[in-house]
């Protein structure tokens, strides 16, 4: 008799959850009523990934089958703690995103749309869980497909002349990036036969000296397909103007989840197709490294140059980007496990400032920094919450941002890379250079705060509940850096 | 059970500080019973645990608490510490309900009184020298609040003076853990003896640094600056506690670096034992000097602590022999506090009607009192060490210590430290006569005894309790011997101590030492520090115009070092923002330069990129050959607008795989 634990069927209840919900939206008229849906689809995701969560603590990392079929037949989800962790982070935060949304979205996209984008977020959201879990490759690229395609969506359902261009310029780039993730799997079908991971892994090791230049050219159509999606130096001009134009909650949710769901697979495929005995033989690790570290200043430098604050932003992801990848490129478990603290903290980061900057823009009506000088008396509890962001981005200690900063800087060392640090130190400092002055600008100087009404355009605190449950979320795993990476590492093996 | 109650212990006194600031503000009346009750409590379970203490050492190890966990024991050196602040604080409670009536911010005085409370008891009890130290720091700050009680300008001199060398010894000491740590990788005092000994000459370093600090708080020369003018600032009741219990915190921690983390070294002992000889004849000799009451009793507090420090030095000198001295040194901790706090609970109750403490105003003031008489002179009695008082039988046993160390070691160290000892005890004479005589014996018209209603029964109980203990002690010296028994055991060493107190020796030794300090009164003191002014006397103080470490030496060499430091610093940054200028003035000039030039006939008004310079001279220059100038800044400008456009990422793109291609297949 076969056993049924709905504990294991759990993670692909959520993706279908998710994915089925969303063909209720179109039915819908009402909007509030798509809200709601929404609110409780992506909660009861959150609740269903913690639960997951909790199983795999207990019981061990699980693989589960879809449809009964055994591994090389049938497709297979392999959930351990990280991908649990992931799953939990893109569900919360999501559900706060939607959240805050549901008091900004009418001021952004037009009424009879609000439906669609809900309908757009859970399939994003379940196709994104979809790439966490999935333990075969081309499964795995039907997700990005699908997570290509809305994150196009919920950026131009804003439907102006800007959002269209961008929409373009990524999907252009998404497309080339998913062709050739493709490619890849069709280089890696053709020598292994599989597309389960595990076993192109073990067929790899077999075959692996016989077609050493298929492997790599897999191994870089990889790289450069997933890097273009998770906006890796210099691939990540699609960027800037996807996030910057999008309504402030898709922002949001493109900045802070869709780029770390195409870094986790990245890792998955490096990790667990390839395995550290075929990465060590090539030099991607150090490609990885390089790119990081260049994202990590040239990000910085360029948002420097941004006017727009939504942009600087922007650019500031591509920056933290860097730290992933840096983290990765490292090739040491430390280096990994703290790409993997970076993929938390930045998440919670990184859409709080969203959130913030979104609600700024939404009642000022002005997204140039200087005419947002002064907004500090204005609105003093959303840039506060900003403020924390930015400290955390800039390295203050006990927020998240220091803390991987420290950790890379010492798995760095470990590695034997200490010239890396002087890159952490320096995109620290440039981090500083555009974060603190909108921060100083906006709660001081005599002219800036000239005819501003104290908490004139203040958002009442029930609209910004979600955000600042995402600033205490970033404040927690700060202070619960200790336990958060040991876990990371057993999750790690 | 009986392991939790050490937390309750620490604990208790911390709650009260808080229920009693709540109490406070509603009623003060309720408040000074609830202190008085809760210092009571925790006498009362200090003394419950005496059983417990003595049947075996308890233990207790709460993780996850004040970073690396707090791990408290008592063994029965520690419990005569704690027994002896419980006492002390319970008896200066009772006695600040009425001294400390006419003050303000009463309600702060007590909190902050009890949190100081709850610290020492946490020195005392912490195994893990990092949590000592961190109550050691706690204890520095919520005494600080004492200090400065008054909120004068005297107050404030003499708080500031206690914090800055309270934070300085701090950090020294702080330092010296970190040393500590990092050499020896533990932090539990027992564990680190035998880690000690194998670690070379950076011991000396380690341990010197860590007693700085304490050596602070237990005064012991040269660091002894803030004590003159800390403890007149004081309120009275602080003033007991400061000498009763705070100086033999320090002390403990002197103790326990030299005794426990370096295993009785010698060349630490010898440097205690030194400077615990200056201390005492130094202490002694300044003290002679003073007209405030509060400040000779400062000094004399030096000067003991110097006896206890020379029993410490003793105790790591005699190795095996040690007995007496470990006697001799727990001995005298027990005294001191006693008759100190009685002597300056004594001061306090004159200070609390005449609100002065300089003997010139106050003399003649206790003539006709008669109960505040005996009780100061079985003080001073104790304190110059007469027969029959307990301070007799702690310099006895001292002086036992001192003539077994010249035994063994036939050094003439010990001959000097035999002629100081009896030069200082005299000192001590010397002291207590001129404040006795000054106070008690001389006439003044002011004061014929009116104030008598002044003087509470509530305030003078304490200084009943004490001279009786005092008188007790001293009559029946075994008591504490069977006490101090138990804690040899903590030292390792099997034996018992028989000494017959009153023989006609040590009586000889104690009453030529009376008469070197009669002689010293009247031949030093009555001739040259007495003016007689129409028929009165008047004392004057002529070390006042002396060389004072704190003035001559401390702050001048501080002021020079933060003066030049500054200077050398400011050298640093201005150097530093000078480069950064520099830099950044030739990355822009960088930028400026003319890279090329391009002739165009026409104004391409179409193209999107154009600049703003360019529009102007478009006014100027209608169809005119136009020299387009293209510097670096302007190309990377357009680098960048065009790399939002699509067509350059596509190229990108294309260039970035070929790149990573050719990279990982070649």
């Amino acid at each position: 008799m076969v056993k049924i634990n709905i504990y294991r069927s759990l993670p692909l209840i959520t993706i279908l959850l998710l994915f089925i919900s969303s063909f209720v939206f179109p039915l819908i008229k009402k909007k509030n009523i798509a809200k709601l849906i929404s609110l409780l689809t992506m909660g009861l995701s959150t609740v269903f990934s913690i639960m997951t969560l909790f199983y795999v603590k207990m019981n061990g990392e699980f693989i589960f089958r879809v449809g009964h079929f055994d591994a090389p037949w049938g497709i297979e989800l392999k959930i351990g703690i990280l991908e649990s962790v992931m799953a939990i982070l893109f569900t919360l935060i999501t559900a706060l995103i939607i959240w805050y949304s549901i008091y900004s979205i009418d001021k952004e996209i037009k009424e009879k749309r609000i439906p669609y984008y809900y309908l757009l977020i859970n399939l994003l959201i379940g196709s994104l869980l979809g790439i966490v879990y999935s333990n075969d490759l081309f499964n795995c690229f039907v997700f990005i497909e699908i997570s290509t395609l809305t994150s196009c969506g919920i950026i131009v359902i804003k439907d102006t002349k800007d959002n269209i261009k961008a929409t373009l310029k990524y999907l252009i780039l998404s497309c080339l990036g998913s062709g050739l993730f493709l490619m890849a799997i069709a280089f890696i079908y053709s020598i292994t036969g599989n597309l389960n991971m595990d076993f192109v892994h073990k067929e790899l090791i077999d075959v692996f000296s016989n077609y050493r230049n298929t492997v790599m050219i897999s191994m870089a159509l990889f790289t450069v397909g997933l890097g273009v999606k998770s906006a890796m130096f210099p691939l990540h001009t699609w960027l800037p103007d996807a996030h910057s134009n999008a309504p402030s909650t898709s922002s949001a949710i493109l900045s802070a989840l869709v780029l770390k769901g195409f870094v986790f697979l990245l890792i998955k495929v490096l990790y667990r197709v390839y395995g550290l005995e075929i990465i060590n033989e090539f030099i991607v690790m150090d490609m990885l490294l390089v790119l990081g570290s260049l994202g990590m200043l040239i990000g910085s430098i360029l948002a420097i140059a941004q006017d727009n604050i939504k942009r600087v932003i922007a650019y500031s992801s591509i920056a933290q980007m860097g730290y992933i990848f840096f983290g990765i490129g490292l090739g040491t478990k430390y280096g990994l496990t703290m790409a993997f603290f970076h993929i938390l903290g930045h998440a919670f980061t990184k859409s709080s400032l969203f959130l913030s900057v979104g609600s700024m823009i939404e009642q000022t009506g002005k997204k140039k920094l200087n005419d947002l000088l002064g907004v500090g008396k204005e609105m003093p509890v959303t840039l506060g919450i900003f403020t924390i962001g930015a400290l955390s981005m800039v390295g203050i200690p006990i927020l998240p941002g220091f803390i991987s900063k420290w950790y890379l800087s010492l798995a760095s060392i470990d590695a034997g890379k200490e010239i890396f640090l002087v890159v952490i130190l320096i995109s620290s400092l440039l981090n500083a250079k555009y974060y603190l002055p909108i921060v100083v600008n906006g709660f001081f100087g005599e002219e800036n705060l000239k005819g501003k009404v104290f908490m004139a355009k203040n958002k009442p605190i029930k609209e910004l509940l979600p955000v600042l449950i995402l600033t205490i979320g970033m404040i927690f795993i700060g202070l619960f850096s200790k336990v958060i990476i040991e876990a990371i590492e057993t999750g790690l093996i | 059970m009986v392991k939790m109650s050490l937390l309750v212990i620490l604990l208790l006194p911390m709650v009260g500080a808080a229920i009693g600031y709540i109490i406070g503000k509603k009623s003060e009346y309720y408040r000074d019973v609830f202190n008085v009750v809760m210092t009571g409590l925790e006498l009362l379970l200090v003394t419950l645990l005496y059983k417990e203490v003595s049947m075996g050492v308890i233990e207790l190890f709460i993780p996850d608490v004040m970073g690396i966990g707090l791990y408290l024991k008592l063994d029965m050196l520690r419990y005569v510490f704690v027994w002896l602040s419980a006492f002390i604080w319970f008896l200066s409670t009772m006695y600040s309900t009425q001294y400390i009536v006419k003050y303000k911010n009463r309600n702060r005085y007590y909190a902050y009184f009890m949190l100081t409370l709850s610290s020492s008891v946490g020195i005392f009890l912490s195994e893990n020298i990092l949590n000592l130290f961190t109550f050691f720091e706690i204890m520095s700050f919520t005494s600080y609040a004492l200090v400065i009680h008054d909120e004068d300008e005297y107050a404030h001199e003499g708080g500031r003076i206690y914090l800055a060398m309270a934070i300085a010894g701090g950090l020294v000491t702080l330092m010296g853990l970190f040393l500590l740590y990092d050499y020896t990788a533990t932090l539990n005092i027992e564990e680190l003896a035998p880690l000690m000994t194998n670690l070379g000459n950076i011991k000396y370093v380690i341990s010197f640094l860590i007693i700085f600090g304490f050596a602070v708080k237990a005064s012991l020369f040269p660091l002894h600056v803030w004590l003159p003018k800390a403890y007149p600032a004081a309120p009275t009741p602080a003033n007991a506690i400061l000498s009763g219990v705070l100086l033999k915190a320090g002390i403990f921690g002197v103790m326990v670096t030299s005794l426990f983390i370096m295993d009785g070294d010698i060349i630490i002992s010898t440097i205690i034992l030194v400077l615990g000889l200056i201390n005492m004849i130094f202490g002694g000799f300044l003290a002679i000097f003073q007209r405030n009451i509060k400040r000779i009793l400062a000094y004399s507090s030096m000067s003991q602590a110097g006896y206890i420090f020379l029993g410490v030095g003793l105790i790591g000198l005699l190795k095996g022999h040690n007995l007496t001295a470990i006697y001799a040194t727990i001995y005298h901790i027990i005294n001191h506090a006693l008759f100190k706090v009685l002597l300056f609970l004594a001061a306090g109750l004159i200070y609390m009607i005449i609100r002065d403490l300089s003997i010139n105003v106050i003399k003649g003031f206790g003539k006709h009192k008669l109960l505040l008489k005996v009780l100061f002179l079985i003080g001073a009695f104790a304190i110059a060490g007469m027969p029959g008082f307990n301070g007799y039988i702690s310099k006895t046993l001292l002086h036992h210590a001192l003539s077994e160390a010249h035994h063994i070691y036939h050094s003439e160290l010990f001959i000097v430290a035999e002629i100081i000892f009896n030069i200082s005890s005299g000192l001590t004479v010397a002291y207590m006569t001129k404040i006795f005589i000054a106070v008690f014996i001389e006439k003044n018209e002011k004061y014929k005894g009116q104030y008598k209603s002044h003087m509470s029964k509530r305030a003078l109980f304490p200084l009943i309790i004490l001279s009786g203990l005092i008188i007790y002690i001293g009559l029946r010296p075994n008591i504490i011997i069977n006490v101090i028994d138990k804690i040899v055991e903590s030292f390792n060493i099997k034996g018992h101590l028989h000494v017959d107190f009153y023989t006609f020796h040590n009586l000889k030794s104690s009453f030529t030492t009376i008469i070197i300090g009669l002689g010293i009164y009247v031949l030093f003191i009555r001739r040259y520090l007495v003016n007689t002014k129409e028929g009165k006397r008047v004392y004057k103080n002529p070390s006042i115009g002396w060389f004072s470490l704190e003035d001559d030496f401390y702050i001048p060499v501080i002021k020079f070092t933060f003066k030049y430091s500054s200077k050398i610093f400011h050298i640093i940054d201005k150097g530093i923002i000078d480069t950064v200028k520099y830099v950044n003035n030739k990355v822009k000039k960088l930028g400026n330069i003319n890279i090329g030039c391009i002739k165009r006939k026409i104004i391409p008004i179409g193209i999107k990129d154009i600049k703003i310079k360019d529009i102007k001279m478009k006014d100027k220059s209608i169809n005119k050959d136009i020299d387009f100038k293209y510097n670096l800044s302007d190309i990377i400008e357009k680098l960048r607008s065009n790399m939002n456009s699509l067509m350059y990422s596509v190229f990108i793109f294309a260039i970035m795989l070929l790149l990573a291609l050719t990279i990982l297949v070649l």
